[in-house]
């Protein structure tokens, strides 16, 4: 067993990175695995090494790249068939070998050794594993020989790419039957591979493939490769020279063997400048015993316990899409509370009417002006916003420039952040000049808003700093809404939605600018398109101030009611992709104009329509795009079961009506959001 | 005092009749704006794009109508007004001039009779800046002498707008922007009918873009005021949307107060009808029935307001 003294466990920042206990333990508990492995390897004499960010980390931090959480070795071919048939026999009972040979669900080109298929509390399992209660893992990947004739390489890559390809597409029954058939009775025939009937398809497939990636030996190559990476990547490949032979070098408490070539390695994966740290995850969620943590957490409350403090569980922030409303001073409580908003959220400056109003709701979040949070202080205002049980504060930045006072504010109290059940939100803001025109600060900028919060949580160590998007700020900036969305996605928290001019910075209810007859001055339909196109998990909050200030007390009712029911008709369009993703049902589009053809640009590819249909009898038995005009009884002939019928054209209640009378269910669709 | 809305953004292509008017009644209002400018677009005349739908003659036209009556009283509404095509006066097109004036307006107002509709809303001519102010009221006065006998004999009676033309890329004064002079032109042409056949229709958004104060406005056109088309803007385009909806508590936006105060010293007695279908367009179609009710809100509350000043 590995040692390790109990300061490893502790927390550490390492390049501005914060990597809390709990990845240590996991790291450690890997190591115990790796240690198992180099048993069997030396025992029998088989050469492994470090691989991907573990080749990377022993290299550049002699230990694993902080940000990493797995731990990923090597073997050549040869030594891996060996390793396999060893390890089967000779490891402990609880570690378990995973490939694509003994369980069928497997889809990778490797093998995974794990210590246990789920969470283990168990006092044994916690010992051996350094505290770390969580199912862990070590990647052995294969490295193969590619063949020095060319058209040999082509043949085996051809024939690879075709089997993984197949292999893959039919899990995800990407394609027909019949295509998958004519495909599989191909590869029968050129490799001579015959079906077992005991065996999912799938299954063999993925060996078939493993076997072809092994075809060829040492003596009949120069250059090694991942064979699995043939489809993406086939400029990845080495010289042999690389793995002649393999020097140990330090990593955490032990040491790893890594390629001779190793320099080589990593400049053709990393780049040049591998040695310069770059923050980035591209495989795996971090960490990787995320969803492991959620069933941990449940299995304690279930027993009504607190999850103890070693399992260094820290507050998740719940992601979930909502509406919410923005309370204002002047709003009727009585309307508030009987309409039931899902969530509410309240300004520093109406607390005193929030308080004296006999409000029945507790607040989701708080917004408060950076300046005077810096005049308050962020603990006070968190401890306000903690008293109100409020999940999020926001930091409204209008009119405010002192980004170093307030990055020393918050950094400063970084510790409380990184275990208090809260979120910080950076909002989107402007100043206004001395004769009143509206210019940018650095918080109207994106990419500025992003890395700042981005360095936030990387020195909390825990994703609770994000971004509150305003969409009327953005506007009166003049800004692309649809682009600042994009930008900002993956730490985009909250939307406070509100229309204006575009001039004046007004808080007014959405869809209220308009030109022309009825066409929206601003880019709601784009900025709410980029939300569904991401899927996007957060608050929607209405922050229309403007409009408690103007509107008449005996019209907040109305308007509140018309505000909610944007709620389900953006809600409807979230939920686009799961209504086209029916696999069992024909997507038939009705109309072949504008529309349908946004449709074709934005959704055909991965939700191809099995025919359009128009009332036009001219365009019976012509295609659109390559799809087949129908006319509307056709529709008629799929079974109803069958059927997934989109109106995707203007004229849509007079389609509805039509579509009522044949007795046919439909959906609809709106291009404006897609545009 | 009764509400009412109008039909365009509602009664439109492809949208059975019954189904759009009892969309209107279940909001709560009684009355509509009927816009028979729907059947010949306004963009369409300026470029002098003419439909045929005018050339049909006015007995098959009738029964046509018959059809929209209908709908109405079954969805329990009447017409409080109607909305001619416009413009009728067509600048440097005289063969148009000519087919507005003497097909689309004379067919107009018997359409009007059909639905019983008391008051068309008819534009008068926009030419102070090309001819000036004078030759404006005298083409004016001269082109609505000649209908007098067809409105006496169906039954129906004109209502003009206060307008704007736009100048250098600004909403600028237009007919009638100024309330003496929409005085004097109803004043003339009820004096020479005889009897009140002329009435203004004030429209709070035509207004609003050329700063002129409501309540002033109304003060001055005293009973002439018959109808209404309520809306607001921000100041600077004639959006034709919801009031209440623009500016905040810092900037003013349209005199809502104002305009309330003056319909009661006046004793308004009128509908109050808004002109407002840019927002049945702007919002999700699926939010329609929502957005009248937020129309019809903003009703209620003026009457409300209206009966304070009324009682106070």
């Amino acid at each position: 067993m590995a040692t390790f003294s109990e300061d490893y466990f502790e927390a550490k920042i390492v390049d501005n990175f914060y990597v809390r206990p709990m990845i240590r333990r996991s790291w450690a508990a890997q190591i115990e695995v790796l240690e198992e492995i180099d048993k069997v390897c030396k025992r029998h004499n088989i050469k492994y090494f470090a691989e991907w960010g573990t080749l990377l980390g022993a290299v550049r931090h002699q230990g694993f790249v902080p940000w990493d959480d797995d731990l990923d070795i090597g073997m050549l071919r040869d030594d891996y068939v060996r390793f396999l048939h060893y390890a089967k026999e000779e490891f402990p009972e609880n570690l378990s070998i995973i490939n694509v040979y003994n369980y069928g669900g497997f889809t990778e080109l490797l093998t995974r050794v794990v210590n246990s298929w789920s969470v283990n509390i168990t006092p044994e399992f916690m010992e051996k594993y350094h505290g770390c209660p969580y199912a862990i893992g070590v990647d052995i990947f294969i490295s193969d020989y590619i063949p020095r004739d060319k058209d040999d390489e082509m043949v085996q890559s051809q024939l690879l790419i075709a089997t993984d390809g197949l292999a893959k597409n039919w899990v995800e029954e990407k394609y027909t039957d019949e295509e998958k058939q004519e495909t599989l009775n191909a590869l029968l025939e050129v490799t001579g591979f015959t079906l077992k009937p005991d065996m999912p398809i799938p299954q063999q497939l993925y060996q078939w493939a493993d076997e072809i990636s092994g075809m060829y030996g040492a003596d009949e190559s120069d250059e090694i490769t991942i064979l699995a990476l043939m489809a993406t990547q086939p400029w990845y490949r080495l010289p042999k020279s690389c793995y002649e032979s393999f020097i140990e070098m330090p990593f955490e408490n032990i040491t790893i063997p890594v390629p001779v070539g190793y320099e080589q390695i990593l400049k053709l994966r990393y780049g040049e400048n591998y040695m310069t740290p770059i923050k980035r995850w591209d495989t795996h969620k971090y960490p990787y015993f995320t969803e492991q943590e959620d069933l941990l957490k449940s299995l304690f409350e279930e027993q009504g316990l607190e999850v103890p403090a070693i399992y260094d569980m820290m507050y998740k922030e719940p992601m979930e899409r909502y509406m919410g409303l923005q309370y204002h001073g002047n709003l009727d409580n009585q309307n508030v509370n009987s309409l039931g908003f899902e969530k509410m959220e309240l300004r520093m400056e109406d607390l005193a009417a929030y308080q004296e109003s006999g409000a029945t709701w507790t607040p989701e979040g708080i917004v408060i002006k950076a300046q005077m949070l810096l005049d308050v202080g962020v603990l006070q205002v968190c401890n306000v916003a903690k008293a109100l049980h409020a999940r999020y504060i926001v930091i409204d930045t209008r009119e405010f420039l002192d980004a170093e006072a307030l990055d020393e504010a918050l950094t400063a109290e970084i510790e409380y952040f990184r275990w208090a059940e809260i979120s910080v939100y950076l909002e989107n803001g402007y100043v206004t000049t001395y004769d009143g025109e509206i210019i940018r600060s650095p918080y109207s900028d994106p990419t500025w808003l992003y890395e700042t919060v981005e360095a936030y949580n990387m020195l909390c160590g825990r994703l609770c700093f994000g971004i509150c998007f305003n969409v009327g700020h953005a506007n009166v900036l003049n800004v692309n809404l649809r682009s600042f969305v994009e930008g900002i996605m993956s730490r985009l928290r909250l939307v406070h939605m509100n229309d204006n001019d575009g001039i004046h910075d007004d808080h007014q209810m959405p869809y209220t600018f308009t030109v022309g007859r009825g066409t929206l001055a601003t880019d709601i339909y784009r900025v709410i398109g980029a939300l569904i196109r991401a899927d996007y998990q957060g608050g929607i909050v209405f922050d229309v101030n403007g409009l408690w200030e103007k509107a008449p007390v005996n019209m907040q009712k109305s308007l509140l009611e018309l505000l909610k029911s944007l709620g389900p008709e953006w809600e409807y369009y979230f939920g686009l992709k799961e209504r086209l993703g029916q696999r069992d049902k024909k997507i038939m589009l009705f109309g072949t104009g504008a529309m349908a053809y946004n449709y074709m640009c934005n959704w055909a590819e991965e939700y191809p329509p099995y025919c359009m249909i128009d009332n036009n009898k001219d365009n019976w038995g012509k295609e659109f795009f390559g799809v087949p005009i129908l006319s509307p009884d056709s529709i008629l002939e799929i079974p109803e079961e069958e059927r997934n019928v989109f109106i995707c054209n203007m004229y849509y209640a007079q389609i509805a009506t039509q579509l009522k009378g044949m007795g046919v269910a439909y959906e609809y669709y709106n291009d404006n959001y897609f545009m | 005092m009764e509400i009412g809305v109008q039909t365009k953004g509602i009664i439109e292509s492809g949208v059975d009749i019954h189904e759009g008017f009892q969309l209107i009644r279940d909001a709560g209002f009684t009355k509509v704006d009927f816009n028979l400018d729907n059947f010949l677009r306004n963009d369409d005349v300026y470029k002098g794009k003419i439909n045929s739908f005018f050339d049909v003659e006015i007995e098959k036209l009738i029964p046509y109508f018959e059809k929209y009556k209908e709908a109405m009283d079954a969805a329990g509404l009447s017409a409080s007004q109607m909305h001619a095509p416009y413009p009728v006066r067509v600048p440097g097109k005289d063969k148009l001039t000519e087919y507005m004036e003497s097909c689309v307006i004379p067919k107009s107002i018997v359409i009007a009779k059909t639905l019983g509709v008391p008051w068309v809303v008819v534009h008068p001519f926009k030419m102070q800046y090309t001819h000036g102010i004078d030759r404006e009221n005298m083409d004016n006065l001269e082109y609505f002498k000649v209908l007098i006998p067809l409105l006496k004999e169906q039954g129906v009676k004109i209502c003009f707008e206060n307008l704007y033309e736009g100048k250098g890329n600004r909403m600028v004064e237009g007919v009638c922007a100024n309330p003496a002079v929409a005085n004097w032109l109803v004043d003339t042409l009820n004096a020479e009918a005889g009897e009140e056949l002329f009435g203004m229709c004030l429209d709070t958004g035509h207004l609003q873009l050329v700063k002129r104060d409501p309540y002033e406005y109304i003060m001055t056109l005293q009973n002439r005021l018959k109808i209404l088309h309520l809306h607001e803007n921000d100041g600077v385009s004639d959006m034709h949307e919801l009031p209440f909806t623009f500016g905040d508590q810092k900037r003013r936006g349209l005199d809502w107060e104002g305009i309330a105060e003056a319909l009661a010293l006046i004793d308004y007695d009128g509908t109050l009808s808004f002109e407002t279908f840019p927002c049945m367009n702007a919002f999700p179609y699926p939010l329609r029935a929502q957005v009248l009710k937020v129309i019809y809100a903003a009703g209620e509350h003026l009457a409300e307001r209206i009966a304070y000043y009324k009682n106070r």
